[in-house]
């Protein structure tokens, strides 16, 4: 992605950032609250109109595309809170992931909390739960790229390890790529291949996690020690 | 006894109309935001539709087939014509739109048909009587109340049995993330109004096999008591619309026949009231949930 601009109205979310995530990595995208992360992946997917630069996805310009254009080209986003469909069962949440039916099976016995639940409403689930679930529903399309916005958000903490150890696992097993936006910045840095760290809606540094460590990027612009 | 038995059968009969035009409303309404007030101009084309097929002699089978579908077809020409282009504009927009729509049709019936109402030649049978017991009952008003019935079953198994329908349920929840799923929303959204479409078609044949007659503003005091059952019933909520819809029917049957003579011209104002006490009990309708198509 290249020079991508987005805004709310008269606000600008997304300043001229540029970004890659390459086959099989997964790339971390930090910030406080209001930096502009979600904003990102909603201009991706084509939920927050690009007002200007490029998204470019498997060679194709996927840049003004609707969204479910660009979510059928092999791009799927889990979004912040899981914004599951709560009445609809946990079994209707995940055909309207798409997928057939190997895929559904294959996801339901690394998810075998859902298999128990197919026919009960999402609502009902646990946190934990829920988000297995956002996830499972991203990845019955079989993407190549998943935006996972703040997936422990909101999760204990015990639940938080399991998601980040997920997140590990899905690239290998799923063979897919991660953007991952995340408040929680030790653990995002401890699983990525690399991080953009963005402010302003505008990126500010950018590296390895080592590399952003090295240069005191969790004190300059996360806050954290 | 016996009025009360007749009540309860005018009132199944009315309520069926109201539930059926509140369905149609209340699935465009949980999918769009939007209250359809060309919904009834939408019903008004059914009555055309059957009075003109009527008066060319098409058999009655065949005028129960097409009414809906017209209608049905009508209500996606009306999406693509006057609310898909204004995808994403505001509620307000989109309800001004509404109006514009209902009253260019009027206008339409008016210029291209009549101001005055038409009869519609309905078939002889719509007068039968069937006898249970010592009552006679018309046989029409049967047929509404079981026609009611097994559409809203029909439409309940096409909600939660397609594929589709499972996507304007989750329309109704999250419109945004429903796109994320890689689904078409135009296509759901068009869908819906078929569906509205359909079922005013429905109500508009059972409410003209009745009254037997059409004219450019039939559907406007019908549609505004379906937005009352819509409201009453609780905004999203399909079972919600059907009951307000039957209890609306019944109040108004209710104080037609018990008001005294000089009062029955207010029944209206009296059916009002209720509902104004029903939602000062419960501002959320009778089975209004925060969120979501149940």
């Amino acid at each position: 992605m290249r020079g991508l601009e987005a805004r709310y109205g008269p606000i600008a979310a997304v300043r001229g950032v540029d970004l890659d995530v390459c086959r099989g990595e997964i790339v971390a995208l930090l910030g406080a609250n209001g930096a502009g992360k979600t904003s990102t992946l909603q201009a991706i997917v084509g939920l927050l109109p690009a007002r200007r630069g490029l998204v470019e996805f498997a060679g194709e310009d996927v840049s003004g595309l609707p969204a479910e254009k660009i979510v059928r080209r092999g791009i799927a986003l889990t979004p912040e809170g899981r914004r599951l469909f709560a009445t609809l069962t946990v079994a209707e949440n995940l055909a309207l992931g798409g997928g057939d039916e190997a895929t559904r099976e294959r996801l339901l016995e690394r998810f075998p909390v859902l298999r128990e639940r197919l026919d009960q409403p999402a609502g009902s689930l646990s946190g934990g739960e829920q988000q297995q679930l956002a996830i499972a529903r991203s990845l019955m399309s079989r993407p190549m790229l998943l935006l996972l916005d703040e997936p422990t958000l909101g999760l204990a903490p015990k639940l938080i390890a399991s998601v980040f150890d997920l997140i590990a696992r899905l690239r290998e097993e799923e063979r897919v790529s991660i953007l991952l936006v995340e408040q929680n910045v030790h653990r995002a840095l401890d699983v990525c291949d690399r991080a953009y760290v963005m402010r302003t809606g505008s990126v500010e540094a950018q590296g390895t996690p080592e590399e952003l460590r090295g240069a005191g990027v969790e004190r300059a612009y996360l806050g954290v020690a | 006894m016996h009025e009360l038995v007749q009540n309860v059968i005018n009132g199944l009969s009315l309520g069926s109309t109201y539930a059926l035009l509140a369905l149609g409303l209340a699935l465009v309404f949980s999918i769009m935001g939007l209250i359809n007030f060309a919904h009834g101009e939408l019903f008004t084309i059914g009555g055309y539709t059957m009075w003109w097929l009527f008066d060319r002699g098409v058999p009655w089978p065949l005028v129960v087939v097409l009414t809906p579908l017209v209608c049905g077809v009508a209500a996606m020409l009306m999406e693509r014509a006057a609310f898909r282009p204004l995808r994403g504009a505001t509620l307000v927009t989109l309800l001004i739109t509404s109006f514009a729509v209902s009253y260019f049709l009027q206008t339409v019936f008016q210029i291209g048909i009549s101001a005055a109402p038409e009869g519609i030649e309905l078939p002889g049978w719509v007068n039968d009587t069937v006898h249970v017991g010592s009552y006679t009952i018309a046989s029409v008003k049967l047929v509404t109340t079981a026609v009611t019935l097994v559409a809203l079953v029909a439409l309940t198994l096409f909600l939660r049995r397609t594929r589709l329908g499972v996507s304007m349920r989750a329309a109704a929840e999250d419109f945004e993330v429903l796109r994320l799923m890689g689904v078409n929303a135009n296509r759901v959204v068009l869908f819906a109004f078929a569906v509205s479409g359909v079922l005013a078609g429905l109500a508009a044949l059972l409410f003209f096999a009745t009254t037997a007659a059409v004219d450019p503003t039939t559907g406007t005091p019908l549609v505004i008591n379906a937005f009352i059952a819509v409201i009453l019933g609780g905004l999203g909520s399909l079972p919600g619309a059907v009951v307000a819809g039957f209890v609306l029917g019944f109040a108004e049957v209710l104080f037609e026949s018990r008001l005294p003579g000089s009062a029955t011209a207010f029944s209206n104002a009296f059916v009002l009231l209720v509902i104004i006490g029903l939602l000062l009990v419960r501002p959320q309708g009778l089975l209004g949930r925060p969120a979501g198509l149940t």
